[in-house]
């Protein structure tokens, strides 16, 4: 089961010189990232709505699994999908 | 900062020869047998003085030293035993980092990058909560030193240091049963003399090192920052902090990660598909059952089979939805047996939950609460929305309609108004 944020949260998240995610601020708790499980890009055409975007499918030291993005074209971090 | 490094040299032979006494003073190399077309994963002190190298093949192994004893991976084993030495280690101080990967995988003897997993493991302890003088920290590393020893039976090199780098570098040089101790100010001189494959260095800058002639890291420490900085980027920079002894990096903190573990041993050995699936199923209702009374799920199924001639295989299952059902398990176990060809019979079972998370509910079909009949339900449904619009108003109930081909997961689905 997951939740997936329609209008996807907005997050702070500790990156890497290569912008991977190492930690993030959640619910105001600070969710240190374990392990990638996947990441993938997803770029859309100008002619629909301009989009690009890097996923980054994480495991938290939590447990938790969530599915994070940084906008490419605003560096911007945003919260898409919480396993749980 | 003080930091000590306890380092295991060659952890998976000392695990081996521990529990198996025979093994002592005999060349071991652990990897398989030497018809298996894999790599050597260890070997002790007595078979890498024939020649025997970490990640070499093992048939290689077998031509260069016939005598050998050659064992196979059960990394199950070892994967224990260093938990066994972490939480020891986490009983005398609060923070503990386990190994330094990084490390260890770049500089280990034989076999850069040749996929084989370290040689050596090395656990660090920050000393800043326990002791508050030299002679202090000097006595307690030295009294856990003796505890791994007479606890564990096993042997590792000790080292204590300004910080984690110089650590490790003192416990790779340091002797049996004594704790090298590096003196804040000293790092710069103790590692002047230490060799630069020490350091953290991709293959290709310690490949232009030694073209450059650059064998020690007093040579390396001796550059102007700039210079080498230009040469070699941002990695050289850091390279050369850690040269001159400047590691800024903190311990990060080692917890235990949780798993369930079930095992079987067949007497006589199991040779049918149907006493593996018996024996499965069994593990599986009691993990189950542990799953259900923690109120958890796992994400994570580890399957091990060791045969009568000494194989293991292991397969690993990492659930879509995290899960404690005996069922689905069990499809995964059928799944995997069905599968696998075995020409051997199986000695031992063993089964391993990980990735453990808070049950969770799951999500149903809004019609399958109704069970008399498709005009009943449509019927109740129609009655149950039509209360919640004169309720909420309308707009509150909709229908989602999925678009799977959707690239954008926002846009894979949208709502539409529910029309009965």
């Amino acid at each position: 089961m997951s939740k997936l944020f329609r209008e996807a949260i907005k997050l702070e998240v500790e990156e890497d010189t290569q912008h991977k995610p190492i930690a993030f601020l959640y619910k105001r708790r600070r969710e240190q990232v374990r392990e990638t499980l996947k990441r993938w890009r997803i770029v859309q055409g100008w002619w629909k709505r301009p989009v690009m975007r890097e996923y980054f499918q994480v495991r938290t030291a939590s447990g938790t699994v969530y599915e994070l993005y940084r906008d490419l074209l605003t560096g911007a971090w945003r919260l898409q999908r919480v396993y749980d | 900062m003080r930091v000590a490094c306890f380092f295991f040299p060659r952890f998976v032979v000392q695990v081996e020869a521990r529990d198996n006494a025979s093994l002592q003073g005999k060349p071991v190399i652990v990897g398989g047998h030497p018809y298996e077309r894999k790599p050597v994963y260890d070997a002790s002190q007595e078979a890498l003085a024939y020649g025997v190298r970490r990640g070499m093949p093992l048939r290689e192994a077998y031509t260069i030293c016939p005598q050998g004893v050659f064992l196979p991976l059960d990394e199950g084993k070892y994967t224990d035993a260093f938990t066994a030495v972490l939480a020891l280690l986490a009983d005398c101080s609060p923070v503990v980092e386990a190994g330094y990967r990084e490390l260890h995988s770049r500089t280990s003897q034989g076999a850069p990058g040749s996929g084989v997993s370290p040689a050596g493991h090395s656990a660090f302890v920050d000393l800043r909560y326990e002791c508050s003088d030299s002679f202090g920290e000097l006595r307690f590393v030295e009294e856990i030193r003796q505890l791994i020893e007479t606890r564990l039976q096993l042997h590792p090199l000790v080292s204590v240091a300004p910080n984690k780098f110089v650590a490790w570098a003192a416990s790779r040089v340091a002797g049996p049963g004594k704790v090298t101790v590096i003196a804040g100010g000293g790092e710069k001189d103790f590692l002047k003399d230490q060799p630069v494959c020490f350091l953290p260095a991709s293959v290709r800058t310690l490949e232009r090192f030694e073209l450059l002639g650059i064998h020690r890291m007093g040579q390396l420490a001796g550059l102007s920052p700039a210079a080498v900085s230009l040469e070699f980027g941002n990695e050289g920079q850091h390279l050369w902090e850690l040269s001159n002894g400047i590691d800024r990096s903190r311990l990060v903190s080692w917890s235990h990660v949780p798993t369930l573990k079930e095992q079987v041993n067949f007497e006589p050995p199991a040779e049918t598909l149907h006493q593996l699936l018996a024996s499965g199923d069994t593990l599986l209702t009691g993990l189950s059952r542990q799953l259900k009374e923690r109120w958890q799920c796992c994400l994570r199924l580890t399957i091990s089979m060791h045969f009568t001639n000494d194989h293991i295989a292991q397969r690993v299952f990492h659930f879509k939805e995290a899960t404690s059902s005996r069922e689905t398990m069990l499809r995964h176990l059928k799944q995997y047996l069905d599968s696998a060809r075995y020409t051997t019979p199986v000695s031992e079972m063993r089964l391993t939950l990980t990735d453990f998370c808070p049950e969770s509910g799951r999500q149903a079909l809004i019609s399958s609460g109704f069970s008399d009949g498709p005009r009943k339900h449509r019927e109740s449904l129609a009655s149950a929305i039509s209360r919640l619009r004169q309720r909420y108003g309308k707009g509150v109930v909709g229908k989602v309609l999925a678009k799977p081909n959707s690239a954008l997961p926002e846009d894979s689905f949208s709502f539409t108004e529910f029309d009965l």
